[in-house]
């Protein structure tokens, strides 16, 4: 079972706000998911593992959460500066780099990861699994490598789904709980509907 | 013109934001020429579709398999319907149904037998199926019992039903929900957002629905013959077109226009903009009077025909129908013989008319300058990525001018005081849809959405007054990123002015069903019938053309019902 894009980035918005991030960075993290999955790099994994690892709602912290950071670097319109960064889940930061780039190719590298990027395609070395395991430290280098424009994804596969899952269950906290009130006030239920 | 400009040359002649964006206002919407059916039907018939029903299985229930083809220039699109036997008790109530009389999917292309069963596990289900990228809509209808039954015992004994009884309803079958856009594994808006065939808004969804009202119809005659045998009788063309498809819509639908202002702006813009280049002509002739005269005279009938229980619409229906009156009557005068005769009536509409009488006039002053107008519905689409990234270096300043132009209505609100956040917006657990609650009734404060963009400006305007006027939002938002969404709207509202709704949208009075009406009209919706103050039921594509009629038909005359000769 596939899940389309819309439809992953409507969640991860929710999970990301479910596990306490505003809403403002809840859409760059659904933003971050999108580009990553289109060009086949894992966006709905590191964002579950990096939810999973926030954890409690109401709890957001701006140090080493790869969204905020991403988002900061967008903002200023530069990478330089911003590194080395101690971040969770750096492919997340990927996105909002690429947002960045005007002519060069550069590596973000951390832990035996290396992602290429340029302004539009990322392209990862082969023994990248991309998966942080707790706070990574990220450097960055330009590179005179040049990225290979790679076919855009349009699907969210099929192997996605437990980290689906993980989502799933960040985005339930942002749903109130069924009552019969919300049935009847909150959605103008209990009128019959029968013509 | 360009597909996404978001303004245009003229945009200075345009009714302003401040006057359009009102919830009262946009609560009082009409179709027009540029409302989705209507280009959907002018596209396909200039383009020759043609439709067949290739599949046609249903047993002495009438369950079973219908599908409805269509052909395009480029490409074929198959409504694929499910009929079922739907238990009475099953029939109920709108918002906790997971049964339906008939449920459908509309599939790219010509469906296999394969595709045909693996949807069959699907979407009968509805929300709690799965469809896939080759589906763009899913959705489902129950019958108006009353009147289907009438109409195929009438069709049974070999004689035709009642126009006044087809009247009263207006459909044989009401959708309760039409989902599209990547919805439960659907098909991305993406791909088909670049094709010619859909170019606009909802293109997809308001195909699906108009071979609905198809299969409705068949499915009476259907029906019928099984009752009568050899004495049924199929509905003659005229009656069949008095009755549209229903729908009834909650509030699954209102959070649309709060959530995508880029697209707001587009659709609102390109019918001011058409109504302000009619209002640009100089000089009109005798005769265009007379057609405007029939238009009037036509909506006037439309309104006499309009139904509903609601203590919200009836004094709206009443003040239309008088409306329409005193427009005839002036259109008598020499209102329309000055110079500018289309900007001296819609003065004359503003200060004479309720609002449902001039938004109605709105709609009905452009219909016949196809010519003039047609053409802005092609930019009723946006790119909502297109402004999404945040310009960090724009400054406190320049944010607080920003919120000034966008949000000055709203300092004069007290967002301190009850009344003025006495609604929380929020989604449930139990279908995932948007309901709104009572904030000082209820506990659902924690689960609020971010859909009161109003409080937000204002609370993002205290904070920004006490900041540096120099400081940039890249560094204000590393300190502040809870106020992250509200730059990034007005951002766009720079962009798309007509994008933002100026009301309270958590206030206690605020209507819903406002929301629903103003999006409903977008979609060519008729006959609007408020069943609460957060549901809303409609009529669709009343009077237009059945598949086999476009050729000879011409679908923009049939959007108001004739006058009887």
């Amino acid at each position: 079972m596939t899940w389309s894009l819309g439809e992953t980035q409507d969640l991860a918005t929710r999970a990301s706000k479910g596990a306490g991030l505003p809403w403002g960075l809840a859409e760059e993290a659904s933003f971050a998911v999108k580009w990553l999955e289109q060009r086949d790099l894992p966006g709905v994994e590191a964002l579950a593992k990096y939810l999973e690892a926030i954890g409690q709602p109401n709890d957001y912290h701006a140090g080493f959460c790869p969204i905020g950071n991403g988002s900061w670097i967008s903002d200023s319109s530069s990478w330089l500066g911003s590194f080395p960064l101690e971040v969770r889940q750096p492919v997340l930061l990927v996105p909002f780099i690429a947002q960045v780039i005007k002519q060069n190719s550069l590596v973000l590298s951390w832990s035996g990861n290396r992602v290429l990027l340029s302004a539009n395609d990322a392209t990862i070395a082969d023994q990248s699994a991309l998966i942080g395991q707790s706070i990574e430290h990220c450097e960055m280098t330009v590179s005179p490598e040049a990225t290979k424009e790679t076919p855009r994804r349009e699907r969210i596969p099929e192997d996605r789904q437990e980290s689906i899952n993980i989502l799933l269950e960040f985005a339930q906290r942002t749903y109130a709980p069924a009552s019969e009130m919300s049935r009847l006030m909150g959605a103008g239920a209990g009128v019959n509907d029968n013509d | 013109m360009t597909k996404h400009n978001s303004l245009f040359p003229d945009f200075a002649k345009q009714r302003p934001p401040e006057h359009v964006m009102r919830l009262e206002r946009l609560g009082s919407f009409h179709q027009s020429r540029l409302s989705f059916m209507r280009v959907l039907l002018r596209r396909m018939k200039r383009d020759n579709w043609s439709v067949d029903r290739p599949i046609y299985e249903l047993d002495d229930k009438g369950v079973g398999i219908v599908t409805y083809r269509c052909k395009g220039p480029d490409r074929t699109y198959t409504l694929i319907v499910y009929a079922h036997d739907l238990p009475a008790e099953k029939r109920s109530d709108r918002v906790i149904a997971d049964a339906w009389d008939a449920t459908f999917t509309l599939y790219d292309g010509e469906p296999s037998s394969e595709d045909i069963e693996r949807l069959s596990k699907n979407v009968p289900l509805q929300e709690a199926g799965r469809v896939s990228e080759t589906e763009f809509v899913l959705s489902r209808a129950n019958k108006s019992v009353r009147l289907f039954d009438y109409v195929r015992d009438c069709l049974s004994k070999g004689e035709q039903p009642e126009a006044e009884r087809l009247d009263e309803v207006g459909y044989l079958m009401r959708t309760t929900a039409v989902y599209g856009s990547g919805k439960f594994g659907a098909a991305d808006r993406s791909k088909w957002s670049g094709r010619n065939e859909f170019q606009g808004s909802f293109q997809p969804e308001l195909l699906a629905v108009w071979l609905i009202r198809c299969f409705a119809a068949d499915w009476v005659e259907h029906m019928a013959k099984v009752k009568g045998g050899d004495n049924a009788v199929p509905l003659n063309q005229p009656l069949r077109r008095r009755l549209g498809i229903g729908n009834s819509t909650g509030l699954g639908m209102a959070p649309f226009l709060i959530k995508h202002p880029a697209l707001i702006h587009s659709w609102i813009n390109a019918r001011e903009a058409a109504f302000a280049t009619v209002a640009d002509i100089e000089t009109i002739s005798a005769e265009d009077i007379v057609t405007f005269e029939t238009l009037v005279k036509r909506a006037l009938l439309n309104s006499q025909n309009w139904h509903s229980q609601s203590e919200l619409q009836i004094p709206k229906i009443a003040a239309l129908q008088d409306d329409l009156k005193k427009l005839i009557d002036v259109i008598g005068t020499d209102i329309l013989q000055s110079s500018y005769p289309w900007k001296a009536l819609s003065r004359w509409t503003e200060e004479n008319l309720s609002l449902e009488g001039q938004e109605q006039t709105v709609s009905l002053v452009i219909e016949p300058y196809g010519d003039l107008v047609d053409g802005f519905a092609e930019t009723m689409s946006a790119d909502e990525q297109s402004a999404f990234r945040i310009n960090g270096s724009r400054t406190v300043e320049q944010v607080l001018q920003s919120i000034h132009k966008h949000y000055g209505w709203a300092k004069a609100i007290a967002f301190d005081s009850k009344s003025a956040q006495a609604r929380v917006w929020y989604v449930s657990e139990e279908k995932l849809e948007p309901r709104l609650g009572e904030r000082f009734e209820e506990d659902i404060e924690p689960y609020e959405q971010a859909l009161s963009p109003a409080r937000d400006a204002m609370r993002l305007r205290f904070t920004l007054l006490n900041q540096k006027p120099d400081e940039t939002m890249a560094m204000f938002l590393l300190r502040h990123p809870e106020h992250r969404h509200v730059v990034r709207r007005l951002q766009i509202l720079d962009e798309a002015p007509y994008g933002e709704i100026r009301d309270n949208t958590i206030d206690e009075k605020m209507l819903p069903i406002d929301l629903l009406r103003c999006k409903l009209s977008f979609f060519g919706a008729t006959k609007f019938d408020p069943r609460s103050d957060r549901w809303v039921r409609i009529t669709m594509y009343q009077h237009a053309p059945y598949p086999d009629e476009l050729d000879t038909l011409n679908p923009d005359d049939c959007f108001l019902p004739r006058l009887e000769k």
